[in-house]
């Protein structure tokens, strides 16, 4: 059987259809993830260290002069050069016309509202020609916005200090109990953890599309070359066959999704790096995992990648060609999608996430999730165990139909099913 | 002992009845031809035989096993050549032929000598290590052929061998056939649209049409017995009389 597998990975390893996209998997994260991280990075360095903007205040009546002198005394501290355009015409054609970063349309009755200590409206506006991360964050808007709020302020605080105290009058730090594991977390650093399970979820579900596609078209091609048939005629078990071909597709996905996680790694630290600059208290995800939850969550994962994998080779079993067995993985896939994506989003409740947790794949995602909030337990084992009984169950099937007669009788009801549709 | 036996043979795919109640017996040792038109039954029965495909009726025993019940020990012992057959396009000839050289023989000093054999059979020269896409359909249709006798099966069941293939390549498979089953003993099991070839290397052929066996026999009692000159005449004879 070795040099079975050692066939299944030659003859995948050197198709360059396989192996390609895997190649190129990290060069295009990297090119991704360089184009994501200026966009982020030109937001976040407008955060930290503000540029200088240029801001029309617009007004539709007479505007008091402490107001006009107060902001060109903090003009040049607040990185602002203020202009003022009295409201002639349309708001829209102002815009057209001029070419500011920030727009305040102070209407009228707004000073008459302030004297009267009652809120006054603003309307803030800035243009864009393009769909992209900083053009629509408001974050040079806040910048005037701010400036107008002190004016405010300053006009009915007369000291600094109370003014300071009045703008800010409490640093709060805000911490989640975790009961199951007795740890106390920021909530900043656990938001940073949930964000690092969607991407987790979001790689396992890439995962297994991925090794289900090459394991289908290993087997597709078979069908189409007609090398099955060989297969099937030499004096070795139909199990084995098939057992060789499922080690040799995920040593090969194996082989494959290392460079893809290369790469993925690239785009998040490209994209990491650019964000996490003003960003204190990172999570140890380390402190909140057990080692047996560990455990646990890498051999459920590689249960759940077998489980694709043998789902693919029934897929390009079945299939008398590769473009069928592509048909077919669409609605397979979908089939796993949408609990994986129910289960991303929201948590199940019981009885449906122990039927969940039991099927693996789906029960990757939820232990990926529920690991950074509890230890581990035994259900978690027994789950694992049910999911592993799942995959013998499945490989005994596919066992069973390995044979040309059953194969042949599938695949032409599944071709007619399908031509029918066509 | 009989290398195959087939008693009242039916396969059916769904309302199809694509072999009605066949019985043949072929000997040890010889080179037996069934030939028929297309859809005739050639490969069916022939996939029957080398365990593929089940019998609806009937039984088939090749060299005494049972090819439902026993299909293991048969495949064994035989080896098949569909008539189209591809080939892994990534990895070399060398490589398929010591692949199924191992599955075979494992370890064992047979090993380095199946795989002589079969690299003598493809007779490719260096290109024996070239991948098999570069493969021309002759140099594919070798490597199939070297994978089917370099095993020395007692049954060797060749599915239009020589189909698609120039002059030279057909007679250089012809003349291996002939070597083969004198050298090793190897009973050969062949079909083919091309009757000249099946009178070259044929001592034994059954005609087969629409699901059943026309008439079988040694070709020169069959000639006697339709009074005509050649192979050609004969099949014309027996397929437009039926």
């Amino acid at each position: 059987m070795r040099k079975l597998i050692k066939k299944e990975i030659l003859d995948l390893i050197r198709d360059p259809r396989i192996i390609l996209p895997f190649i190129f998997a990290p060069i295009i994260f990297l090119v991704l993830g360089g184009i994501a991280s200026q966009s982020v990075q030109s937001t976040v360095s407008e955060i930290v260290e503000p540029s200088l903007i240029k801001v029309n205040i617009i007004y539709e009546e007479k505007i008091p002069q402490d107001f006009i002198n107060y902001l060109q005394n903090v003009s040049e501290k607040e990185k602002v050069i203020i202009y003022f355009t009295q409201k002639e015409k349309d708001i829209s054609n102002i815009l057209k016309e001029t070419d500011y970063d920030v727009y305040i349309l102070i209407p009228k009755g707004f000073f008459e509202k302030i004297e009267r200590k009652e809120t006054g409206e603003i309307y803030t506006f800035s243009k864009t020609t393009e769909f992209r991360l900083g053009s629509i964050t408001g974050i040079k808007e806040i910048r005037v916005v701010r400036i107008i709020e002190n004016y405010i302020k300053e006009k009915y605080i007369n000291s600094t200090e109370i003014l300071n105290f009045i703008s800010r009058p409490l640093n709060y730090y805000s911490l989640v109990y975790l009961p199951s594991k007795n740890l106390l977390v920021s909530s900043q650093s656990l938001s940073s953890l949930f964000f690092g399970i969607f991407i987790a979820s979001i790689i396992i579900l890439s995962l297994g599309a991925i090794i289900m596609q090459i394991s289908s078209t290993s087997t597709a091609i078979e069908n189409e070359y007609k090398t099955l048939e060989i297969l099937l005629l030499l004096p070795i078990s139909r199990f084995k066959i098939f057992l060789a071909k499922l080690i040799g597709t995920f040593i090969v996905s194996m082989i494959g999704l290392s460079l893809f996680l290369i790469g993925f790694v690239f785009y998040l630290y490209l994209l990491f790096f650019s964000v996490t600059q003003p960003t204190q208290n990172l999570p140890f995800i380390s402190i909140a995992i057990d080692p047996f939850s560990l455990a646990l969550l890498i051999a459920s994962f590689v249960i759940s990648l077998l489980f694709m994998a043998s789902l693919g080779v029934i897929i390009g079993a079945l299939s008398n060609d590769v473009r069928l067995a592509n048909t077919l993985i669409g609605p397979v896939f979908i089939l796993l999608f949408f609990p994986a994506f129910y289960i991303i989003i929201l948590t199940p409740s019981s009885p449906i996430k122990d039927i969940l947790m039991s099927i693996p794949f789906l029960q990757t995602l939820i232990f990926s999730k529920e690991i950074l909030l509890t230890n581990f337990k035994i259900t978690h084992l027994i789950y694992l165990i049910n999911s592993l009984l799942i995959i013998l169950v499945l490989i005994y099937i596919i066992g069973r139909i390995f044979s040309l007669e059953t194969l042949l009788n599938l695949q032409n009801k599944i071709s007619r099913r399908f031509k029918k549709r066509i | 002992m009989k290398a195959v036996e087939i008693k009242n043979l039916v396969k059916r795919y769904g309302y199809f009845e694509a072999l009605k109640g066949i019985n043949l017996n072929i000997d040890e040792k010889e080179i037996f031809a069934l030939v028929g038109p297309n859809g005739a039954g050639k490969t069916t029965t022939f996939k029957i035989i080398s365990t593929l495909l089940l019998p609806t009726m009937g039984q088939v025993k090749v060299f005494g096993y049972d090819t439902v019940n026993e299909s293991d020990k048969v495949r064994k012992i035989i080896s098949y050549l569909p008539e189209e057959v591809g080939v892994y396009k990534n990895i070399t000839g060398y490589e398929y032929l010591d692949l199924i050289a191992s599955i075979y023989f494992g370890n064992s000093s047979e090993y380095s000598k199946a795989l002589e054999l079969g690299i003598e059979v493809a007779n490719l020269g260096s290109r024996i290590y070239d991948k098999m896409k570069n493969y021309s359909k002759g140099m594919k249709k070798r490597i199939q052929l070297a994978r089917v006798l370099m095993t020395k099966p007692k049954l060797a069941i060749l599915d239009e061998p020589t189909t698609g293939l120039d002059f030279e390549y057909s007679y250089e498979i012809r003349k291996i056939i002939l070597e083969y089953n004198k050298k090793f003993n190897i009973t050969f099991l062949v079909s083919s649209h091309n009757l000249q070839e099946v009178e070259t290397i044929s001592s034994k052929i059954a005609i087969i049409k629409g699901g059943l066996i026309m008439e079988y026999g040694s070709i020169d009692d069959l000639l006697e017995k339709y009074q005509v000159k050649n192979i050609e005449e004969l099949y014309i004879k027996i397929i437009k009389g039926s």
